[in-house]
């Protein structure tokens, strides 16, 4: 156990350098956006936008949050990608831990290092959101007026809808990061079963042409699995039960594909998946 | 503790080439070893195999008695090419990397290897010659408290003069427990140090002798390898 968290810490480190340095640019970036609308230059001259009739700080927050979810997406596809460098690197598999600990370590610290992205995010614009509410007055004005609209009302089943929403992402966040390891994992394992005296340029095109098909393949056998398979087993119809969400059916179903990924994932990383020595 | 080292029956098949067949070795405690073969012979693989990083293999591979990879890990430091890392990364970095992931990592004795290598912590990988990263790469493996120390061509592409410093640091920093299967296909560099000679031929070990007994037969480790191929060509 000691060895995990050990390993934890360090891709965790590894995996949240960078996002600093990202947060960063997207506050420069929001920052030169929220500048450049907020004045105008003509002639080498700058002047306030007469057209424009917001603050330069909430301008600032506004396209701070705009570019988050380009950030966000970024991130999302990103940090799984650098997990694969890991998994494939001999500098780090040489660890003292078993592969299905070093993979579970791989692929919960790329989830944890993308919630800490996440908070990163949220801290960023209540701050940001804090100094409009300081130094600009129509800000304020506005905020009160949203405040005072606002009018909480408990309701059981928004509760348990959000609640399902947020466990339906975080299991498409891992079902994401399992199925990038399967289509790496698997291609890579064919690859090395196929003849050593074939061009290595074929054997590029063959690499992608066999996670083409695994792709479909995947897709065909999860279409079938879930829809022909279980959803005959799991309909809330035949338990005699009336609500018609399919929310927790959605869950159930990528529960239990994302434990077969990963069943999958670990045996193809065990018994297959090698380090390699290049970068 | 059994033996630093023992496999039996190992085969190793990749992209349908047979790459080792029906490899047993023995290493006792306290030796250090040469494994020697020609070029693409399975020396390195042989390594990968044994620190657990090549898969799809057939036989039992034991270090200090351990068969599962992840005891097997532990017991053992193999020279990586530190591939894992950015060019930018500095060997301050790579040290830390070394204390959090190897429990045994010795840092003090990694200090004193660093010194009598030359090598400057603030330094990045991307500053250091082939010499001064496998200076490098030596300094680290020989840090860690392991029963074996897996050496792959640490000699490759470096001059004399590093040559010299590995082999010194070699013999200076061995625990006497200890075990060093050190690769290469040019002998005399290491011949000085070694207690036995292992050949790797025809994917497989065709040869386990000690030094000792090569000396005893006037032989130089090197007149025995040559003659050892010589005497496969003629026949």
């Amino acid at each position: 156990m000691a060895e995990f968290s050990r390993l934890f810490n360090r891709f965790f480190k590894i995996k949240t350098r960078k996002l600093h340095i990202i947060l960063f640019f997207q506050l420069i970036a929001a920052l030169a956006c929220a500048f450049f609308t907020y004045y105008e230059v003509t002639n080498w001259h700058i002047r306030k936008n007469p057209q424009n009739n917001v603050g330069l700080i909430p301008e600032w927050t506004l396209y701070f949050v705009i570019l988050a979810f380009l950030v966000i997406l970024f991130v999302f596809i990103l940090t799984p990608l650098q997990s694969e460098k890991f998994n494939h690197s001999q500098t780090w598999r040489l660890a003292g831990i078993s592969d299905s600990q070093f993979y579970l370590d791989n692929v919960l610290s790329t989830f944890v290092s993308f919630i800490y992205m996440l908070a990163l995010e949220v801290v960023a614009t209540v701050m940001l959101g804090f100094l409009s509410f300081l130094v600009d007055k129509d800000f304020q004005r506005g905020l009160h007026d949203f405040l005072m609209d606002l009018h909480p009302n408990f309701d059981y089943n928004v509760f348990w809808t959000v609640i399902g929403t947020i466990v339906l992402a975080i299991l498409s966040c891992f079902f994401l990061y399992f199925v990038i390891s399967f289509f790496n994992f698997a291609s890579q394992s064919i690859i090395d079963f196929v003849p050593a005296n074939v061009n290595g340029a074929l054997v590029k095109i063959l690499h992608l042409f066999i996670i083409f098909v695994l792709i479909w393949f995947f897709f065909k056998i999860q279409h079938i699995f879930v829809y022909k398979i279980l959803l005959s087993v799991f309909n809330p119809a035949n338990y005699g039960l009336a609500y018609s969400s399919d929310l927790p059916f959605a869950i159930l179903s990528t529960t239990i594909c994302n434990l077969i990924l990963l069943g999958s994932n670990v045996f193809l990383f065990n018994h297959f998946y090698e380090a390699s020595e290049r970068k | 503790m059994g033996n630093p080292l023992e496999i039996t029956d190992l085969v190793y098949k990749k992209n349908q080439k047979k790459i080792i067949t029906n490899l047993d070795l023995t290493l006792k405690p306290g030796k250090i070893v040469a494994l020697l073969g020609e070029n693409g012979a399975g020396k390195t693989t042989l390594m990968r195999i044994i620190s657990g990083v090549a898969k799809n293999y057939r036989g039992t591979v034991k270090v200090a008695g351990f068969t599962k990879e992840a005891d097997r890990k532990g017991h053992l430091s193999f020279t990586d090419g530190l591939t894992g890392f950015a060019n930018s990364t500095k060997i301050s970095d790579i040290i830390k990397f070394y204390q959090i992931l190897y429990q045994d990592f010795n840092l003090k004795q990694f200090e004193q290897l660093r010194e009598f290598m030359n090598l400057k912590p603030d330094l990045r990988l991307s500053e250091l010659s082939k010499g001064m990263k496998e200076k490098l790469v030596v300094a680290l493996t020989f840090s860690r408290r392991v029963d074996l120390y897996l050496l792959d061509e640490p000699f490759s592409g470096i001059d004399a003069m590093a040559r010299k410093k590995i082999i010194k640091s070699i013999i200076l920093w061995k625990q006497e427990k200890s075990t060093i299967l050190v690769s290469d296909h040019f002998v005399n560099e290491i011949a000085a140090v070694l207690d036995e000679v292992v050949i790797i031929k025809n994917k497989t070990v065709c040869m386990q002798k000690s030094t000792e007994a090569i000396r005893a037969d006037n032989q130089s480790v090197e007149e025995f390898y040559e003659s050892f191929y010589q005497r496969e060509e003629d026949e």
